[in-house]
């Protein structure tokens, strides 16, 4: 064992970067903004109706956390949504003009992108998905099978519970045999079991 | 631009087997952007696809959107799979049907 580990095991103070990711409008950084809020007492990024509202990666440094007996300091990074795909027309249903439309689907590809190299950096993943959807999808199978191949520890957090049309046991039952904890980020509901998890997973 | 014809490339297992994959990603590329649809008879590892999603969005611009990616059985646990990517832009509609061993895509280009 490493001084570095030694002298973290003795103080229990452990220092671990999270990745949040997700498809876009899995509600990502509403539960970023949700611990933030909670534990540093602000919110980092802004939630609207649009998709893509997160275009660049958002890094939340110095977030300390007690839990289990151990203090967490977190860095958390909020991602981009993961899409294979930009359709720039599907901004202007939002009001956009074509040029903003055009200009927004750029950034989003960048932010795309930027997310998906950033599996390499982060210690933990938490995957955000929507669970009032069927997210058995190409997307998040990739992002499981990058993250297992790097053997990077992950949960799955099936967001909007609160909704009536959620559906968190379906999301157990295709994620079967993986880390499930149905969430809401929008009330809270569950998300210290999350970080309690999370706890867990850095041992 | 109204694509009146949609070309489907098929690539076999042993295909994949016989070449790198940064050769692979390469030609999955180049077939896609200009307008392939691809079926392969394996699934990609899911570094290969994130590197052939990196790479095809740098094409993204108002006509081409990107792809989408179909796996025909939708279980973590089949092996035999067969996986269609194909290029997201106006004017195709694909869906895929049947199981690995036979199946049939349907693409509906108005």
């Amino acid at each position: 064992m490493g001084l570095l580990q030694r002298v973290l095991r003795k103080t229990k103070k452990v220092s671990v970067k999270i990745g949040v990711f997700g498809e876009v409008g899995a509600g990502k950084t509403t539960l970023v903004n949700y611990i933030t809020k909670n534990y540093i007492g602000e919110e980092v990024g802004s939630v609207t109706g649009i998709p893509h509202e997160t275009r660049r990666i958002q890094q939340i440094e110095n977030v300390h956390v007690r839990c289990d007996g151990k203090e967490l300091n977190l860095t958390i990074v909020d991602t981009p949504g993961l899409a294979t795909y930009i359709d720039y027309r599907g901004f202007m249903e939002y009001g956009l003009s074509e040029d903003e439309a055009i200009n927004r689907a750029k950034e989003a590809t960048k932010g795309v992108v930027e997310a998906l190299k950033e599996f390499d950096k982060v210690d933990v993943a938490i995957i955000v998905v929507d669970s009032t959807k069927i997210p058995f999808n190409q997307i998040n199978m990739m992002l499981i099978g990058n993250l297992e191949i790097r053997k990077i520890p992950y949960i799955i957090a099936a967001n909007k519970i609160d909704r009536d049309d959620a559906k968190p046991g379906a999301i157990k039952e295709i994620f079967n045999n993986k880390p499930v904890i149905p969430i809401s980020a929008l009330t809270g509901e569950n998300v210290e079991k999350l970080i309690e998890e999370i706890s867990k997973k850095i041992g | 631009m109204i694509q009146k014809s949609v070309k489907v490339e098929y690539i076999t297992r042993e295909y994949l087997k016989r070449h790198r994959l940064k050769e692979i990603i390469e030609e999955l590329v180049q077939k896609i952007v200009k307008g392939s649809v691809i079926v392969l008879e394996e699934d990609l590892p899911p570094q290969v696809q994130t590197e052939l999603i990196i790479r095809i969005l740098n094409f993204v611009d108002t006509n081409f959107f990107g792809i989408d990616l179909k796996r025909l059985n939708g279980s973590f646990s089949k092996r035999k799979v067969v996986t269609v990517i194909y290029p997201k832009n106006r004017e195709i509609d694909l869906n895929i049907y049947g199981s690995p061993e036979r199946f049939g895509i349907s693409i509906k280009v108005p």
